[in-house]
Parts: C-alpha cells; sequence; structure tokens
C-alpha cells in the first residue's frame, strides 16, 4: 500500500526503479516438452514488481505455454515458475491468489450475464462480500461495459468479450496481471481502449504486467523490457530501445531533393560521414554515424549543388528490426506481420 | 484449518450454483436426465401390474440417478471445450473442490427432480410413503453419490458422446441389476454380487423400505453408509483424475 502511495506522489522519479526491488515472476529453467516436440526450451528470466514485461514471438515460439506454465495451467516438463513469490505448483493457491490471467480466447461463462461472470469470480476469488458489488460495479465503468452488465456474454461482439475477459481477472486486485495477445484481432478502437487502460493499471495500481504479443509496435509501445521468443528460445531480452540500436548500427537519414541529379548518390557517398546511400522513390536513405551532426553537412551539400531540400527526416531503427533479425523470419512471414500490425504510428520520426 | 475448510465449502457452493444456472437447461441434460426416465417409467408402468408401492421408489432411484449423474458429465465435457474450466484451475481452488463444487450442482439437481416426481404421482396412483422422512434422506443420500457417478468418466472427456455413451453402457444395464424391477435377490448370484457391487441397488432398496415402512433399521442404515463409502471413493477418484488432466 505504502508503495503505490509513494509512486503516486512522486511520478516524475522513476519510483519503480528506485522503490521495487522484489521479483514477481522468475522462470528457472522453465521447460516443456509435448511428445518429442520442445515447445519451451531451458528459459530463465525474471521480472520485476510493478514492471511492465512484453514476450514478443511469432506463431508457435511458445508464449502461451510459457504463460500456462506460470499460471499453473500447464506442468512444466523441468524447471520452477516463481511468482509473487510463491512456487506456482508447491504452494498454487497461494500463488493464484496473486495472480490475474486473460487466456489467449476469452473463455466467459456465455450463458450467464456479464455482472454473474463478475459475481462468480468474485466469490472463487474469495472477494468479501460487501466489496464484490462495488468492485464489479467499478470495472464495468472502467471498461466501459456498465450499460450491458445485465445482458447474457452471448450477445457481446469480441471486442467486448475482450474487455470482459480482463475485467474479470482484475476483480480480486491481483499484483500481476497476465495478459495473453490481448489485443489480437480486434479493431484499432478496442486495440487502443484495452492498451490505455492496461497502461494505467501498470503505472497507477503497480500491477506487475506480463504480456505476450505478436505485434511488435505493441511491446514497443508499451513494455519496459521485452524479451523476444522463438522457437521456445529467448533469443534477446531487454528494453525496446536497446534492442532496435543492437539491431542497427548506424543511423539513416531520408531526404528529398526538388531534383535528383545524375550520380548524386555516387556523390554522397564520397562524403567521408556517409556510409551507403540507397534510392527510394524520390527518396534517398543516407546510412551515417551521427545524425545530429550530419544534417548540416547535408543542408551545406544541397546548397552547394544547387538543391532544394523538400523534406528531411531522421529514421530511427525499429523494434522489428531487431525482431526479424533475432527470429530470423522470412520476408512471407514479415509480410504477414505488417498486415496484422495495428495501423496509425508511422516510421519516421 | 477449519477456516479453509470452510472457505473451501463457500467456494465449492458458487461453483454449484454458477452451474445450476448455466446447466439445468441444457438439452442434453434435459433429454439424458429427464425424458428418458420419464418413458422408462410408462415403459414399464403401462400393462403390468407391478404395485405402484414398488414401482415408484425403483422410477424415483433412477430418475435421481440419471438426473445426478449427467449434470456434470455435460458440464464437465463443454467446460473443457469452450476453455471455461481453465478458469476454476486457474484460481485459488484446490482440485478436490472443484470436483465437489461440480457434485452439489449436481446432487441439487437429482434431489429436486426426483421429489417432483414422486410429488406428481402420489395424486394419481394414490400412491402413499410411510416414512416420508427416511424416504427424503434416501434421495438426499442416492443424489449425492449418483452426482459423483458422473465425473469420472467426463473429465477427461472434449466431446459430449465421449462422455454419454460409456456413460450410458454403465448405467443401462444397472436398471437391470439393481432391483428395480426385478428383485435382487430372484437373480442368479453372480448377479446378485454384481448388484451388491453397484450403488443404484443400495438407492432401490433404501426408498422401497421407506416406501412400504417395513424398515430394518440397520439394513437402511448400511444402505447409507455403503453409498457414503461410493460417494468419497468416486470424489477421491475424480480428484486426482482431474488433477491428471493437466498437461
Ligand atoms: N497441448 C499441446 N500438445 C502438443 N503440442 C503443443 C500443445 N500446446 C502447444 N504445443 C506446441 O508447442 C509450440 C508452442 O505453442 P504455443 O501455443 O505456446 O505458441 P505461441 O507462441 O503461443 O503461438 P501463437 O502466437 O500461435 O499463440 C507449438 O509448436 C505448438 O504446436
Ligand atoms: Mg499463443
Amino acid at each position: 500500500m505504502k508503495k503505490r502511495n509513494e509512486a503516486a506522489r512522486f511520478p516524475i522519479l522513476n519510483a519503480k526503479k528506485v522503490i521495487c526491488l522484489d521479483t514477481a515472476i522468475k522462470a528457472l529453467e522453465l521447460t516443456k516438452r509435448y511428445d518429442d516436440k520442445l515447445a519451451v526450451d531451458n528459459i530463465d528470466f525474471e521480472v520485476m514488481e510493478g514492471e511492465f514485461f512484453g514476450m514478443l514471438g511469432p506463431n508457435g515460439a511458445g508464449k502461451t505455454t510459457t504463460i500456462r506454465m506460470l499460471t499453473g495451467l500447464t506442468k512444466p516438463t523441468k524447471g520452477k515458475a516463481i511468482v509473487a513469490r510463491y512456487d506456482v505448483y508447491r504452494e498454487s493457491s497461494e500463488a493464484k491468489r496473486r495472480l490475474g490471467l486473460v487466456p489467449e480466447i476469452s473463455n466467459l461463462y456465455n450463458e450467464l450475464t456479464a455482472w454473474d461472470n463478475l459475481m462468480f469470480m468474485a466469490e472463487l476469488y474469495q472477494v468479501p462480500k460487501s466489496e464484490r458489488a462495488k468492485r464489479a460495479r467499478e470495472l464495468l465503468e472502467l471498461f466501459d461495459l456498465y450499460d450491458r452488465y445485465k445482458q447474457r456474454v452471448m450477445k457481446f461482439s469480441k471486442g467486448l468479450k475482450r474487455r470482459l475477459t480482463i475485467a474479470l481477472a482484475l476483480v480480486h486486485s491481483p499484483e500481476i496481471l497476465f495478459l495473453d495477445e490481448p489485443t489480437a484481432g480486434l479493431d484499432v478502437q478496442s486495440s487502443r481502449m484495452i492498451r490505455t487502460l492496461i497502461k494505467r493499471l501498470n503505472k497507477e495500481e503497480n500491477t506487475t504486467i506480463f504480456l505476450t504479443t505478436h505485434y511488435i509496435e505493441e511491446a514497443d509501445e508499451l513494455c519496459q523490457r521485452v524479451a523476444i521468443i522463438n522457437k521456445g528460445r529467448i533469443v534477446a531480452l531487454d528494453n525496446p530501445e536497446k534492442l532496435k540500436i543492437a539491431a542497427r548500427g548506424e543511423s539513416v537519414i531520408e531526404v528529398t531533393f526538388d531534383k535528383i541529379p545524375n550520380r548524386i548518390e555516387d556523390e554522397l557517398m564520397h562524403m567521408d560521414y556517409i556510409g551507403n546511400v540507397t534510392r527510394h522513390g524520390d527518396k534517398l536513405r543516407l546510412f551515417i554515424e551521427d545524425p545530429s551532426e550530419d544534417i548540416l553537412s547535408i543542408a551545406n551539400f544541397a546548397q552547394m549543388k544547387g538543391l532544394k531540400i523538400i523534406s528531411i527526416n531522421t529514421l530511427k531503427p525499429t523494434l522489428e528490426e531487431a525482431f526479424i533479425e533475432l527470429t530470423g523470419l522470412s520476408p512471407i512471414m514479415i509480410e504477414r506481420l505488417e498486415q496484422m500490425k495495428p495501423k496509425g504510428r508511422g516510421r519516421s520520426g | 484449518m477449519v477456516n479453509s475448510f470452510l472457505e473451501n465449502l463457500i467456494q465449492a457452493i458458487s461453483i454449484a450454483k454458477k452451474d445450476a444456472k448455466i446447466y439445468y437447461f441444457k438439452p442434453p441434460v434435459i433429454m439424458f436426465g429427464i425424458v428418458f426416465p420419464v418413458f422408462l417409467y410408462f415403459a414399464f408402468s403401462i400393462g403390468r401390474r407391478v404395485p405402484s408401492a414398488m414401482l415408484i421408489p425403483g422410477i424415483a432411484a433412477i430418475i435421481t440417478f440419471f438426473g445426478s449423474s449427467s449434470i456434470e458429465a455435460v458440464a464437465f465435457t463443454l467446460e473443457r471445450r469452450t476453455g471455461t474450466l481453465d478458469r476454476l484451475l486457474a484460481a485459488p481452488v484446490p482440485f478436490n473442490t472443484i470436483i465437489l463444487g461440480k457434485s452439489f450442482a449436481s446432487f441439487a439437481f437429482g434431489f429436486i427432480l426426483s421429489l417432483i416426481f414422486v410429488i406428481t404421482v402420489i395424486p394419481f396412483t394414490g400412491f402413499t410413503i410411510i416414512n416420508p422422512i427416511l424416504f427424503v434422506i434416501g434421495v438426499a443420500i442416492s443424489s449425492l453419490t449418483f452426482a459423483a457417478f458422473g465425473m469420472p468418466l467426463s473429465v477427461y472427456a472434449r466431446e459430449l458422446p465421449e462422455t454419454m455413451m460409456p456413460l450410458n453402457v454403465i448405467r443401462l444395464p444397472m436398471i437391470f441389476v439393481c432391483g428395480v424391477f426385478i428383485p435382487v435377490e430372484t437373480m442368479p448370484i453372480p448377479l446378485q454380487i454384481v448388484a451388491y457391487l453397484l450403488p443404484l441397488t443400495y438407492s432401490v432398496d433404501a426408498l422401497r423400505q421407506a416406501t412400504t415402512g417395513s424398515i430394518i433399521i440397520h439394513t437402511f442404515l448400511i444402505d447409507m453408509v455403503a453409498l457414503i463409502l461410493f460417494f468419497i471413493a468416486l470424489q477421491m477418484l475424480s480428484t486426482r483424475m482431474l488433477k491428471k488432466t493437466i498437461p
């Protein structure tokens, strides 16, 4: 309780780093084998209390299997899962009391109303009787479901079901929330709403978040640290910015001149700070070491050649590049990922 | 210890209430739990001169049996298919509490169904129950045992026929072996042995004793104890099996 207040009072301090030293989730040599297939292969990681942690990976990478092992729904073949300081298998009730789970597929009781779904979960998690109704009302309002509380879930759209599934996972105010692809297959508005709510939950309630996704932009936007998982193994684990930089050593400047003289690429390439130049339609991409200083030289270059600069952008490295480099996905897969990606965030900055 | 027992009991009741709301009115439940026993009643009462004091307790036992053992067979299977079973498995609820909760839901269904049947037939048949209190106790304990009966078969299943087929393969012959229409004493010895290994036999005997009032108190007690032992054994078996379903 004290932790939460302090974090709320000093939002400018990176309160989580200063205060929260405890581990919320710990995976120790966690392994799951199905017959002869290794779904999760000896993974180790720690998530700190109050952290927003993401697991990013393509289909079949082992994300769901990892979450199921961390929440007591699948037995690890080897290794240990510790959640909220309790062993998920030896002290399962203690661990389960402190975690909330949003599974990959919304699993609501379709025959019951939204309200009855909430009440049942509250009873199951032993929320005191006096608080149940209040908590349910709060959640319905938070997820903008209040006007539908009497409706049977059967009649809900996919987005509404997803929101209610998340609300159900929060009935007992868990310390740690596991979300398995919370926004997969939802439209832009629903996804954005869900992301905003999860972000708030993490900030305001200091709830530790463990989220899996195959949306690169989602991991980039939300997570403090991201583990990239491929074929059951964690291939990288760091904060998104570091992963991006690791994936690409140099920066890229994109310029458009009013005209493109012959051999301009060669001339640019002769300048000693430019490593490489590529052409994309009317744009030129310059691969360089330090863009902050070099923009000025490019302006000088343009003046010298009598060219006008129509636009100039620094292209930031993307998490996608890190992802592709680390998972070695084929171009077809990349294209598919592109299509699945939520719209609205451009690449240039 | 006592505290956590009580807490778990309350959780079990919550599970039972939820199952009652969802599953009591599902078509497969109505089919196997209600329509089928009613059909049996007419099949065996019309054109035969079995005295109603013999027939009605037997039919009441069958209704309890089919009613109680159908609910969870349906509920478990459907919940595994839709993934809602994961809600129970991911919650801080011990396996035996889940099984107990499911048993309670089935118990109440068989119990109520059977009493409704008996109350309905009384005005038409002039049938009387000499010892109604023992009759109600008998129906209650029978319902509890039969509630646990369908469970071990349904814990694993993913599709309804996977549960219903084997369940009926066991349930249907029981009607003929357990003394509902043919008194157990008149059957060949090997069949008698089989009969005494099945819970329905004890249920039929207890209800019949309560109806005719010819109660030999210790045999009624033996019936009750036998049913309770069946309940405990089936409960433990189902809990173990549920634990094993965690992949
Ligand atoms: N119950 C199971 N039996 C056998 N194999 C399984 C089982 N569950 C998962 N697998 C296999 O384990 C691997 C990892 O699956 P998992 O569902 O964890 O991947 P994922 O990262 O969640 O993928 P997705 O993005 O498609 O949800 C897959 O190859 C899958 O086929
Ligand atoms: Mg998955």
